[in-house]
Order: structure tokens, then C-alpha cells, then sequence
């Protein structure tokens, strides 16, 4: 087998949880299936699938740690759901393997959100929480100029508590809207954030 | 490279002593002791595409300290060939830095359009010591800065091999001519997860190349140990460490503390550790 084919085949092997479990099911068949000679799915087939999956579940491990922590406050919210939530959503099979960290982040934001509505798991304020860090993700890509996010609490004090690491979060409930905005493509970005009375009120 | 001329590179670089791995968590005590860390590594990929508030930390790092470049993504094992982009990045952050020398790792990060996302081995064969190679010359075109690749742990044995780690190692060195960045906690770890004595691997490589270490304490997970960069170097890893002082002329050794990072005192008690015994060995000052 040239070196390019192996390398293309474990790549996939490594990325791809169902093609991975069907592949050490019957790695000769399997083998055949993803384009090996007989004599190449032989060859692979003395990988220790104990090995291989030490290694991919490091890479899902790796991707974890990557998230959570641009979704520091999120995971610490939800505790071990996070996890539990984040091995479903990287279950599925990504084309072109493992994503870039940010990118995972916002994905798996959307995919945790969206869930979260689905199973009426954790308050109102866990899912602000997540929709901050989110916008957050977004507004650190350099070429994103403006994001803007609307919460049903006062997302500043909240985060504020998180971050602290308080026992009980400052949870109030009044509409914000937080905006990111870079003034220029590659410049710094500024946070501000405008709770309901003010926006009532029209001034700063 | 000719073998000559790479012997007279390595003697040439300087001595630079026991720095850390840059991590932004401790950068406030890291210049408030600044005076006790010799260097600095940094992780390339964090400042090829970064907002203006990543380089300028960047300028104030390199105007306190030498900072050597270790990049993550070049994917240097790769059959394929490198990636352009990435490659024209870090040159040009290699260029703005000007270091004594900077470092990626023998192993491939993607293959056919998938991203691996981690560090993967190659396997130890001819072909794959030959790519490596035409992957460095490629990289020469672009970086003059003598550059040393990195052993990397490994979970599994990529089959097809022609030979052990140790002497692909040496294949790939003799090659291309570069340096070794031989990280003693990972060679510490695939000898406990593969069962071999370090110090057989260790008399296998040519000491003359070696550069550079990097060290620092993982822990256990299903009875193989990990390369978590988590926890203080343990003893075996001191063991790997002052052998290799002893027999090589180390030019520099990084402590790389990535997670559950501790208080800096600890960080610096782990480096005066290193000096001192680099000291015995007369590697630096």
C-alpha cells in the first residue's frame, strides 16, 4: 500500500466512529469496501482496535477539552450533561474530520442549544448563558465586524456571577441586547451590553 | 544537509537554558519573574491568523524574552505534501521572529482531505523517512532557521513498519538534516505503554542532534499513560531528563504545562530544577 493510501485510510478510520466500529467488525470485507487491495486490508488488519480507539476517543478528548473551554461557563453550568450532549453531537460524522476549534465551538453551541429547547432541559438563564459564550465564539473570528445577541436576562450580571464562580448565579430577568463589534476587519472588538429599561429609555 | 554541515549548524546555536511553554493564564507572573525563565516557546499556530491584540502580546513577548517558534500543523509526515498556506504563515512569523532555531513534530495531521485534529504516527518505514525529507526541503525553500523535529507519543503501531522508532528517528535526522526536539516525557511514556527501556531508545539516537526537550507529567487513564501535559514532571521523567543532559549537548529545555496549571512558584521550582541540572552536565551558565 503507498504511503498516501494508508495515510488517507486512517484518517478516516481515526475520524469516523461508524466507519471505525463497522471496519473492526470485519476489517477484510470493510477493507475491501473503502477501495484496499486484498493484500492492504490484510495489512491493516493487524491494527489493534483497542489502539485505535485509545486514539480516537484522544482526539474526542481533545476536541472536548478545546470547547469546553471557549464554552467554560456553559460546561460548568450543565455539568456532566455538557459531555453527554457533546459525545452525541460528535458522534455524527463531520466530512473532512475534525473541525477547527472554533468553528466545533459554535457548531456544537447550536447543536446544544437547540437541544436544550428540545428536552425543556436547564433554565431559562443556561441557555443565555450558552447563547453569550456563542456570540462570544462568533465575535472572535477576525473578518466578523458586528454580533449581536438578545437575552432575557441581564446577561453582564450573569456572566459576571458565573465567571466568579458564585454558588448562586445572579439570574435577573430583563431584556439586554449585547452587541460585539469590531470597528475594522483584524481590529479589537468592543462589548457593550443595553438592558430593557435603557433601551426603553433610548439613551446610553 | 550534509551530515558535516549539520554538526557544525547544531554546535553553532546557542545555549539558551530552561524556559516554559508561553500560556496566557500565567503571563502576568511570567514577567514579574522574568528573570528566572531563560526562553520561551511559543505555539505558532497561535499567532498566524491572529487578531491585533495576539501580536501585539507577541511583540512584548519577544522584546523580553527569545522565543522559539513550535508549530503544531505542517504535518511534516504527510505523503501529500504540506500545506502552502500554513507554510507562507509560518515562515513569514518565523522571519519576524528570527529565531536560533523552531520546531514541529514527525507525524501527519491530515490525510486526503480529513483533518485528524491531533498529532498521528507515521509509520516507520524508508518511504515514509524519504517524504519527511522531500516535506523539509520543501519547507527550506521558504525557512533558512535550523529547524528540529519532535518524537510524539503513540498509541498504536502503524503496521507496514521496516524498523523501531529510535532508528526511524535516526533515518529521518540523517535525511534532513535537522535537529532533534526530543520530548523525554513522551519517550518516558511510550516506553512504559509499549514496553522498551528508554535508555536503549535514547544510546539509538544520534546525541549530537539533539537540540532541544521538552518535559512535564501526564497521568494515567485505562492503564496507559497520557501525555496530558496536566501534572508535575514525575521522577521517571527526571531520570530521562538527566541521562540526556549527561550524554547530549542540550542546547535548551521547555517545560510544557498546558492544563491545570499551578501556581508559577511551582512552575519555576520545576525549571530551577532543570537549570540545575543542566548545570552538572555544563549544557549552560
Amino acid at each position: 500500500m503507498g504511503l498516501a493510501e494508508l495515510q488517507r485510510t486512517l484518517a478516516r478510520i481515526y475520524t469516523d466512529a461508524e466507519l471505525r466500529e463497522r471496519y473492526f467488525g470485519d476489517p477484510l470485507k470493510v477493507g475491501r469496501e473503502i477501495g484496499l487491495s486484498a493484500e492492504d486490508a490484510r495489512l491493516l488488519s493487524q491494527m489493534s482496535a483497542a489502539q485505535v480507539n485509545s486514539f480516537a476517543d484522544s482526539l474526542h478528548n481533545k476536541r472536548l477539552l478545546g470547547v469546553g473551554k471557549l464554552l467554560a461557563m456553559t460546561r460548568r453550568a450543565l455539568g456532566e450533561r455538557f459531555d453527554a450532549h457533546f459525545r452525541r453531537y460528535a458522534a455524527a460524522h463531520v466530512q473532512g474530520g475534525t473541525p477547527q476549534y472554533l468553528d466545533d465551538a459554535r457548531k456544537f453551541a447550536t447543536y446544544l442549544e437547540n437541544s436544550l429547547r428540545e428536552e425543556r432541559i436547564g433554565s431559562g438563564w443556561t441557555l443565555d448563558l450558552l447563547r453569550f459564550e456563542k456570540a462570544r465564539v462568533k465575535a472572535a473570528d477576525p473578518k466578523r465586524r458586528v454580533v449581536a445577541a438578545f437575552f432575557r436576562h441581564d446577561i453582564s450580571r450573569l456572566v459576571r456571577s458565573v465567571a466568579r464562580k458564585e454558588e448562586t448565579p445572579t439570574v435577573v430577568k430583563r431584556a439586554t441586547l449585547a452587541l460585539w463589534v469590531r470597528a475594522k476587519r483584524h481590529g479589537p472588538v468592543r462589548y457593550s451590553a443595553f438592558s430593557a429599561p435603557r433601551l426603553l429609555g433610548g439613551g446610553k | 544537509m550534509a551530515a558535516a554541515e549539520a554538526e557544525r549548524v547544531f554546535s553553532g546555536l546557542p545555549a539558551l537554558g530552561v524556559g516554559v511553554g508561553f500560556r496566557e493564564p500565567f503571563r502576568g507572573d511570567l514577567f514579574l519573574q522574568r528573570d528566572r525563565v531563560d526562553f520561551l516557546e511559543i505555539t505558532a499556530d497561535h499567532y498566524l491568523d491572529a487578531p491585533p491584540e495576539k501580536l501585539r502580546e507577541l511583540e512584548l513577548l519577544a522584546e523580553h524574552f527569545t522565543l522559539v517558534p513550535h508549530a503544531l500543523n505542517l504535518s511534516l509526515a504527510s505523503a501529500e505534501g504540506l500545506d502552502r498556506d500554513y507554510l507562507k504563515k509560518l515562515a513569514r512569523l518565523v522571519r519576524r521572529l528570527n529565531p536560533p532555531w523552531w520546531s514541529d513534530h514527525v507525524a501527519f495531521t491530515r490525510a486526503g482531505g480529513v483533518d485528524i485534529g491531533h498529532l498521528s504516527p507515521t509509520v516507520y518505514s524508508a518511504e515514509a523517512a524519504r517524504v519527511i525529507a522531500r516535506n523539509v526541503e520543501t519547507v527550506r525553500e521558504l525557512i533558512d532557521a535550523p529547524l528540529i523535529l519532535e518524537n510524539i507519543t503513540y498509541m498504536l503501531t502503524v503496521p507496514g513498519g521496516e524498523s523501531g522508532e529510535a532508528e526511524f528517528l535516526r533515518d529521518v535526522l540523517e535525511r534532513t538534516g535537522c535537529g532533534l526536539l526530543l520530548d523525554v516525557t513522551n519517550l518516558h511514556i511510550n516506553s512504559v505503554n509499549h514496553g522498551y527501556d528508554w535508555r536503549d531508545f535514547l544510546r539509538a539516537l544520534p546525541s549530537e542532534r539533539i537540540v532541544q526537550l521538552h518535559f512535564v507529567g501526564g497521568h494515567w487513564h485505562d492503564g496507559v499513560l497520557v501525555d496530558s501535559h496536566s501534572h508535575p514532571t514525575p521522577e521517571d521523567v527526571w531520570a530521562v531528563m538527566d541521562e540526556t543532559l549527561r550524554s547530549a549537548p542540550v542546547k535548551g529545555v521547555i517545560l510544557e504545562r498546558d492544563e491545570n496549571i499551578p501556581p508559577f512558584s511551582e512552575i519555576l521550582r520545576e525549571l530551577d530544577r532543570a537549570r540545575s541540572l543542566g548545570r552538572k552536565y555544563g549544557r549552560w551558565d
